[in-house]
């Protein structure tokens, strides 16, 4: 546990090293509070979610540029090596990386807007916090997916260049996919097909059952059994074939 | 003699190419074990290999008694110095050596010791991407030596310094052998630097081991040698000068060297420190041509 926790102290040096992850943070939590302080907001979880769905953008882009980047770069460099020749485990050096290229930059991205923000709109925050923290749980969730696709991308791709448009081109993939399936399923009154692109933003449920909407299970399920897939697939690929050259 | 490092029959392949081919090898505690050969000998892969850094296809290794590819604990006490020096970029080198040193369970002592031997004082609480290309070579022999190590691997630690910081690398090797006792697996493809330093020598070349044994047995009846230099007149001038009848063929300078192996590679030192460029020192016997070769400053 202490070489984990050390590990992850040397490598998240390297993930959220200035200035560009400062920058991000400063961007994004100046986004939170104008957010904010534009327009009058009654409920915490209407506020989680006018904040963070402009930041879940931002930290997802930062994430597919950075984060899978970040990783092609460690094996470029060599500094995978260096992890690797720690008497430390393979499948402790990919939960460290994990830790400190997905989770977390994803979870400060996501966290400073919404800190921000709860100073700015204490009074309402205040009434129901719990609700506020599922919003930013449930975007969190959908960070994480798209960021432990972008790790495995980038473990694959090996190459900052090639990883960081493979990560891009998945982001806008998924997201297009989830707009035609929506206009499609709308124009063709497919419900099936409805709710398969909201189901493919976990937030989005999260939020429509804390209104009362009734969501399907597998509506809930569909997100975080991508994000299991991924780190699954990540796991294996990483434990049992991935050789840094 | 215990062994620390045995590797048997151990092949491994790259797509098309065939980078090992039924390598066998082993290291005893407390010896310098020079791996020499030209670049894509498969020296850097084998040392990978060993480390756990790469599957084997067949073979066995063990590293210190363990499957180091299955066994972390096998690089308990292991230093490794890569062939670039890199580290995290941005900490400061002696935060990051105290991480490491946490990571292999040693005290901050073992910190301290390691930037004194590595001769990084002064320069331990700066970045590493701050440092010069000598400096960062040191601050990857610290980190290797935080893990107090029982072995040190190094594959190509000189190459990218100049001719007075290899010398200080190199004579840091043979120091920390000498006083800790400390096994050192060292690998190049510069003869001169190998033949200074290791008691036992392993030639590899196109992923096989074509002579392993100490260096006077190996080398003992290979005579013949070919430099290639920037300067071969000046170079005759100093074989000459040093007892050798040598003969200059274009940028070549060709002698027989009759068993006095040591002596040309004082010779070629003296030569480097002056300013002299080796590009390749090849034994031109037996169709051993070749086998060692590259490039030197």
């Amino acid at each position: 546990m202490r070489s984990i926790v050390n590990l992850v102290v040397i490598d998240s040096s390297d993930s959220l090293r200035p200035p560009a992850f400062d920058i991000m943070m400063i961007i994004i939590s100046s986004l939170g509070a104008a957010l904010a302080t534009i327009q009058p907001i009654s409920e915490p979880h209407v506020a989680a979610r006018i904040i963070l769905d402009p930041t879940l953008f931002a930290a997802t882009i930062f994430l597919a540029l950075r984060g899978s980047a970040g990783i092609a770069g460690l094996i470029q460099r060599g500094i995978m090596d260096v992890y690797l020749s720690y008497p430390v485990s393979r499948r402790s050096v990919f939960l460290i990386i994990y830790i400190s290229r997905v989770v977390l930059p994803a979870g400060t991205l996501l966290v400073s807007p919404l800190l921000v923000a709860a100073i700015v709109l204490f009074p309402v925050v205040s009434r129901d916090p719990a609700s506020y923290i599922i919003v930013f749980a449930a975007y969190l969730v959908q960070a994480v997916m798209f960021g432990s696709i972008f790790l495995l991308l980038g473990l694959v791709a090996r190459s900052t260049g090639s990883a960081s448009v493979a990560s891009i081109t998945v982001y806008f993939a998924y997201n297009i996919t989830s707009l035609l399936l929506s206009i499609i399923g709308t124009t063709l009154r497919s419900d099936s097909m409805t709710s398969l692109a909201d189901a493919m933003s976990f937030y989005y449920m999260v939020y429509r059952s804390m209104l009362g909407v009734e969501v399907e299970l597998w509506q809930f399920l569909l997100v975080p059994a991508i994000l299991l897939l991924v780190i699954l697939a990540g796991y294996i690929y990483f434990t049992r074939r991935f050789e840094p050259r | 003699m215990e062994k620390i490092v045995v590797v048997s029959e151990v092949w491994k392949r790259f797509g098309k190419v065939q980078a090992l081919q039924g390598v066998s090898l082993e290291v005893n505690k407390g010896a310098i074990v020079g791996l020499l050969g030209p670049n894509g000998a498969g020296k850097t892969t084998l040392l990978r290999i060993i480390l756990g850094l790469m599957r084997r296809d067949r073979g066995l290794v063990e590293l210190q008694g363990r499957d180091p590819y299955r066994d972390p604990r096998s690089r308990h006490g292991v230093g490794v110095v890569f062939e670039r020096p890199v580290l995290p970029e941005s900490l400061p080198v002696k935060e990051l050596l105290m991480a490491a040193a946490r990571i292999h369970g040693t005290s901050k002592d073992q910190v301290d010791e390691a930037i004194a031997e590595s001769g990084l004082e002064g320069h331990e609480w700066k970045p590493f991407n701050a440092l010069s290309a000598g400096l960062k070579q040191r601050a990857a022999i610290a980190h290797a030596l935080v893990s107090d190590p029982v072995l040190l691997i190094a594959d190509e630690p000189t190459s990218n310094l100049d001719p007075l910081e290899r010398a200080k690398i190199l004579n840091l090797l043979v120091e920390l052998n000498a006083r800790r006792g400390l096994t050192v697996l060292v690998s190049s493809h510069v003869v001169s630097e190998v033949l200074r330093v290791s008691q036992e020598l392993v030639i590899m070349s196109r992923g096989r081991v074509r002579l392993r044994g100490p260096p006077e047995e190996v080398l003992g009846g290979l005579n013949i040698v070919r430099v290639r230099t920037s300067d071969p007149e000046s170079l005759w001038k100093l074989l000459s000068s040093a007892g050798f009848e040598a003969r200059v063929s274009g940028l070549n300078v060709e002698l027989d060297v009759d068993g006095a192996h040591g002596k040309l590679f004082k010779v070629l030192s003296a030569a480097a420190s002056q300013g002299l460029t080796i590009y390749s020192v090849d034994f031109v016997e037996a169709g051993l041509e070749n086998v060692i070769g590259g490039e030197d400053a």
